[in-house]
């Protein structure tokens, strides 16, 4: 871990240098990308050459950095093998590739949560109507958090597939994720965590949390966009029918015959985004360095300021206490218009939130409410950024 | 719904130098037409409009606060005056071309196309229109012959 200054680490991105003044409060969207990152992708097409398919000197060099990436990645998640480690182009497209892979019979149960993003609800709708599953919507506490109760209610033999998110896009608020794994193994069901928001400022130990597939976005945790993983324990990935097949997929071919690679290039078809995964890779050896730990405090201590300063003149949405909601600090003002507050915030101040459902619509529509403002907070945003986000606000709060 | 009517013309003006401008002036044509055929115009570009004269206004909260609460009023009121200025002018333009005069036929009030008229170049006969300049010898380059 490194001296923390968050006005130091700044410097490491060209973001700060090119927009002065901008306050970036969207982090849960995207987060901004360190020099260290922009380096890598660039170092990758100053040698670039065809990687994977090919055996010459330049190609070798590729695979080589890319094994290094994949190995890299896999110790920040603490899994056991690299071949768990599949390469996507973000979270969505692992999911996708779970539901699409898996082999699901007529009344089989997928239990989600009523908040997820639409990226872990779509599919699993899709999945109902054309293969006839059964999906079973657990609803969250008042205050948003779970419901374990609920949770074990809705629990059955036919539950093949709990999928549900580790930390929530909409509040911040994480799940207890160990507790709710050993309940599904203690029921035959298998786990998909979706890791979007848990991965860029907490510790992920995947051996200790037993997930049986974890899926997660590069451009969250400072990476390029067009990056993600779908871990999968190897047992589980093996049992999966590739949806996506092509070349680097399949060792052989005859006209009516095809023989799969082993993990986890059978997974991963087609030329991949090398670029992207050596800048995903270097993205994760920078957060490494930072600390998760000292992300993750970072976040509380900024959110406390927002939170103590304006809880008594907004709604907030999730528990009130900051620290259940980690970096993110969702919430509504009576009788102003929520797009119109983020607009005000852009223009007038060049504090970059974000309004609307934050692609969980079905929780906002289930509530009757029209969304939200999100500020969602980073390690390189400041004290004083916080505070000046807390008196736009207030100041906002006077055209009632 | 209101501000769409009043930035329209403003946007079709800056859209021929900006695309930009040309999405918010389809944006505006399609809210007004929705005006028009009775259905709620719904692209939600009126409420971004208020959005970013408030941000502007925010250094004077009050001034901000009014504008905010009471937009369709006071874009009410910009319409009303754009609608009479556009009559009136349309009215002195129509005298112009008939009398000469944008007061109407024998009127020797002020009128600002006559200043304008008055402003043109006149040419003196006598005054030789080319400039000449005296004892100059001007070189054009190459080698003399």
């Amino acid at each position: 871990m490194i001296f923390f200054t968050p006005e130091k680490i700044r410097q490491d991105f060209p973001f700060f240098k090119h927009n002065p003044g901008v306050t970036y409060f969207d982090n849960a969207c995207m987060t901004l990308k360190p020099q260290t990152v922009i380096d890598a992708l660039q170092d990758y097409y100053n040698h670039s050459a065809c990687a994977g398919r090919s055996h010459h000197q330049l190609a070798e060099n590729i695979n080589e950095k890319i094994l290094n990436a994949r190995t890299t990645i896999r110790k920040f998640i603490n899994a056991h093998h690299n071949e768990e480690i599949l390469f996507t182009r973000n979270t969505t497209e692992g999911i996708n590739l779970l539901a699409q892979s898996m082999q699901f019979q007529p009344g089989d149960e997928v239990i989600i949560t009523d908040k997820e993003h639409n990226s872990n609800l779509v599919p699993w709708i899709r999945l109902q109507k054309k293969k006839k599953i059964t999906l079973k919507i657990l609803p969250s506490n008042k205050d948003n958090t779970f419901n374990f109760a609920a949770y074990e209610q809705l629990l059955t033999e036919k539950t093949k597939l709990v999928a549900l998110h580790h930390r929530s896009n909409l509040d911040g608020v994480t799940l207890p994720a160990k507790k709710i794994i050993q309940k599904a193994h203690d029921n035959n069901t298998l786990v998909m965590l979706d890791g979007a928001q848990a991965t860029p400022s907490m510790e992920i130990n995947l051996k200790e949390l037993d997930a049986d597939f974890y899926a997660f976005s590069g451009h969250k945790l400072c990476g390029p966009t067009g990056t993600g993983i779908l871990y999968g324990k190897k047992e589980q990935l093996e049992q999966l029918e590739p949806y996506n097949l092509g070349g680097e997929t399949v060792t052989n071919t005859t006209y009516d015959h095809y023989e799969l690679k082993p993990l986890p290039e059978r997974f991963e078809a087609g030329l991949q985004d090398y670029a992207g995964i050596l800048g995903l890779a270097a993205a994760i050896n920078y957060l490494k360095k930072i600390g998760m730990d000292t992300i993750s405090n970072h976040e509380e201590k900024l959110n406390k300021i927002m939170t103590e300063e304006l809880k008594e003149v907004i709604t907030i949405l999730g528990p009130e206490d900051h620290k259940q909601r980690s970096n993110i600090l969702s919430f509504t003002i009576q009788n102003l218009d929520i797009h119109n507050i983020a607009r005000i915030l852009s223009t007038g101040e060049k504090i970059m939130t974000r309004s609307g459902a934050h692609c969980v619509h079905a929780w906002f529509n289930n509530h009757q409410l029209p969304g939200s403002i999100r500020a969602s907070i980073y390690f390189y945003n400041t004290e004083a950024e916080a505070q000046h986000f807390v008196e736009a606000v207030r100041n906002i709060i006077k055209l009632q | 719904m209101v501000l769409c009517w009043i930035a329209l013309p403003i946007f079709a003006l800056l859209g021929i130098f900006s695309a930009k401008y040309r999405k918010l002036t389809k944006e505006s044509l399609a809210c007004l037409f929705k005006t028009i055929t009775l259905q709620r115009c719904e692209s939600g570009l009126d409420q971004r409009i208020r959005a970013d004269i408030t941000a502007k206004m925010m250094h004077t909260p009050q001034l901000a606060k009014l504008f905010y609460n009471h937009y369709k009023i006071i874009a009410f009121i910009f319409i009303i005056l754009m609608l009479g200025s556009a009559y009136f002018s349309g009215i002195g333009v129509y005298n112009y071309v008939a009398y000469g005069n944008c007061n109407g036929e024998d009127s020797t009030a002020f009128c600002i196309f006559n200043v304008f008229e008055n402003e043109t170049p006149t040419t003196n006969s006598e005054t030789p229109t080319n400039c000449t300049l005296p004892n100059a010898s001007i070189s054009l380059g190459g080698t003399p012959p």
